[in-house]
């Protein structure tokens, strides 16, 4: 056993100059290199599934900048979310704990969150008054 | 030895011997706005209070009241993109850094299991699946010709794998010989090695690759005297001449395979003429059945999840062993002779894409005790296209010259020595092209010897990561991630029965222009 103890340190160096990597770096993470936040995919209860941009990370839900619109998809009718590169997923309808939120709100591109203005401005922007709830 | 140092040395052997795997993750942290100055050096991203987004993609120095580098602003609808090398803190809503952390635990574990899955999955990786991959063209801009498809097996990295093509281009005058390499498809390639095989036979033989990727010289080939499929069909006829007139498999077949019978086979008959052995030469492609069953079993009705089934499944070994078990058994070619009474398996061609034609050779024995040369090529039903089948006498497996690349030269018409320099050799650099990417490279053969013929093979290194559709993300899916099983065999067959006929229009529309 301490033969087997003693060759895990060489063994480990090994492996750190032999050079095999798994899994993602920051310089191929896709929202550290633009301002765009994670890519999002969420299929609801209601029939509709929403992909895009994750602009906000809500109390109520996730905002989603989509090819029609911004939209908020509620966490009562998330079926399945999954955010690209991150391995986060989110199911259930649930509201996902404050470890999960945090982390997705760090991913987002509004982690400081949207005001009413900055919101308003982004919808001008996108043709939109207000914006459009999933599943309603 | 005692057992404790042969435990040593195993261990040590095992983390030397194959590649150390590390597990790695990007971390994304706040970084406080009111801390010390410092310097942060991997990306960073600074959310402005006007709703405009910042990104250092090589970090920033944080202090003065400031953020310094170079960056990019971005104004909220992002439709104004600006370079900023200095930001005032004051306007700053929110600072966040993206390092990349890695699993020391996960991948000290994840290395051992990896050395000790390949030695029993090896064989089993060294296999084939699909897809679209590097096409290689010769002739020239007048008349460009379709040469290969280079490591069509090579999905993911851990997939990297040699082919071996047989050309058709010739040298010219100077004994130069130019492929055009493209990528024509939603993928990224990652080209570690190119070189060309010269291999000088007698005139009239023919050299293509055995399924082991070493060339082989056959002269003489014909036709098989009869050649009959399962379903009882005399295809003598349409396997005798290359002509691209393909055998599809009979309707009938296919529709038992989508019940069940997975299994279909020709059957071709020779006079034995005491020979012992002889080489069965094969003309092939995939059809693309392998690409519904990559694309659209594999890929699209994982929806999401096809993300990380190729961005991280397959990079653990025991996903990849399972699926090479199953490729073994499903995909491929198997060429078996009559002995005895029955059918004994003697070689697997592995699969070779659905783009380009592809000569393979294969040796096979001749039973002494029969009359008659019975050879049976079984495959799952419509999942190769065969123009030709003959047989010859093998003369030998030749000992070709290999020919590094001299030049590459990028689609600007200019030479590119670093180009060069990640195809010259097999090691850690790549090639990495993008859809709708080319470039030549070009080898020096040197003159042709007067009084023989010589043939050209290119070796090719690599592999290629699909582009992941959003038709894909969009798909009404159970989200779970593809399951190597007979199940998803007869999927893919009932979907390839309803598109076949169209899909190949399709196929070809959809290809990327190159630039």
């Amino acid at each position: 056993m301490n033969a087997i103890r003693r060759a895990i340190v060489p063994a480990l160096a090994a492996l750190l100059l032999a050079g095999c990597y798994f899994g993602q770096t920051a310089a191929q993470f896709e929202p550290a290199l633009g301002p765009r936040g994670v890519s999002t995919t969420i299929t609801t209860a209601v029939g509709k599934d929403v992909t895009g941009e994750l602009l906000e990370v809500g109390d109520e839900g996730l905002l989603v900048d989509t090819v029609p619109g911004v939209a908020l998809a509620a966490y009562a009718i998330i079926r399945d979310g999954t955010f690209a590169q991150t391995g986060i997923r989110i199911q259930g309808g649930h509201v996902p704990g404050a470890s999960t939120r945090e982390k997705l709100r760090l991913l987002s591109r509004f982690p400081q969150g949207l005001s009413p203005a900055l919101l308003k401005t982004l919808l001008e922007a996108h043709g939109q008054t207000e914006v459009t709830r999933v599943g309603r | 030895m005692p057992p404790g140092s042969r435990a040593v040395v195993v261990i040590l052997a095992l983390a030397l011997a194959f590649p150390g795997c590390v597990f790695r993750h990007v971390d994304v942290r706040p970084v406080p706005l009111n801390g010390p100055s410092q310097f942060v050096a991997s990306p960073v991203k600074a959310h402005l209070k006007d709703g405009s987004t910042v990104v250092f993609p090589k970090g920033v120095t944080i202090g003065g009241g400031a953020l310094v580098g170079p960056g990019t602003r971005h104004d909220l609808a992002l439709t104004q993109a600006t370079r900023v090398d200095s930001v005032p803190l004051e306007s700053v809503a929110a600072l966040e850094s993206f390092r990349t952390a890695e699993n020391m635990g996960a991948s000290a574990v994840a290395s051992l299991l990896a050395a000790a899955a390949t030695v029993v999955g090896a064989a089993a990786l060294a296999v084939a699946i699909f897809g679209s991959c590097p096409t290689v063209y010769s002739g020239g801009d007048e008349a460009m010709v379709l040469e290969a498809e280079t490591f069509s097996h090579s999905i993911a990295p851990l997939l990297e794998s040699r082919d071996l093509d047989r050309l058709h281009a010739r040298a010219d005058a100077s004994g130069a010989v130019g492929l055009e390499v493209r990528n024509e498809a939603l993928e990224t390639h990652y080209i570690n090695h190119l070189q060309l095989l010269e291999v000088t036979h007698p005139p009239g033989a023919i050299v293509a690759p055995d399924p082991d990727n070493r060339p082989l010289v056959v002269r003489d080939t014909r036709p098989f005297r009869e050649a009959v499929d399962r379903a009882g069909r005399d295809v003598t006829a349409v396997l005798a001449q290359a002509d691209g007139f393909a055998l599809q498999a009979d309707p009938a077949t296919l529709s038992a395979a989508e019940s069940g019978d997975l299994e279909d086979w020709i059957d071709l008959e020779v006079p034995a003429e005491g020979r012992k052995e002889a080489a069965v030469v094969l003309r092939l492609k995939n059809s693309l059945l392998s690409t519904v069953l990559f694309y659209d079993v594999m890929l699209a009705s994982a929806g999401p999840r096809a993300l990380s089934w190729i961005g991280s499944d397959l990079d653990q070994i025991s996903t990849a062993v399972r699926l090479g078990r199953w490729v073994q058994r499903r995909l491929g070619l198997r060429v078996s002779v009559w002995r005895d009474g029955a059918y004994r398996e003697v070689a697997r061609v592995p699969d070779a894409g659905p783009i380009a034609w592809r000569d393979v050779a294969v040796v096979v024995p001749v039973p002494p005790s029969e009359p008659t040369l019975r050879v049976r090529l079984s495959f799952t039903p419509d999942l190769w296209r065969i123009d030709r089948v003959a047989l010859g006498p093998p003369v030998g497996h030749a000992s070709p010259r290999t020919i590094p690349a001299s030049v590459v030269i990028g689609r600007d018409g200019r030479a590119d020595p670093e180009a060069l320099a990640s195809v010259l050799r097999s090691d850690a650099r790549y090639l990495q092209t993008s859809p709708g990417q080319r470039f030549t490279v070009v080898f020096d053969a040197g003159r042709a010897p007067a009084d023989l013929d010589r043939t050209f093979l290119l070796s090719s290194q690599g592999y290629y990561t699909e582009w992941i559709r959003a038709e894909w993300l969009r798909a009404d899916t159970s989200g779970a991630p593809f399951t190597p099983s007979d199940d998803a065999m007869r999927t893919a067959l009932r979907r390839w029965r309803e598109v076949r006929s169209s899909m190949e229009d399709d196929f070809e529309r959809h290809r990327i222009p190159v630039l």
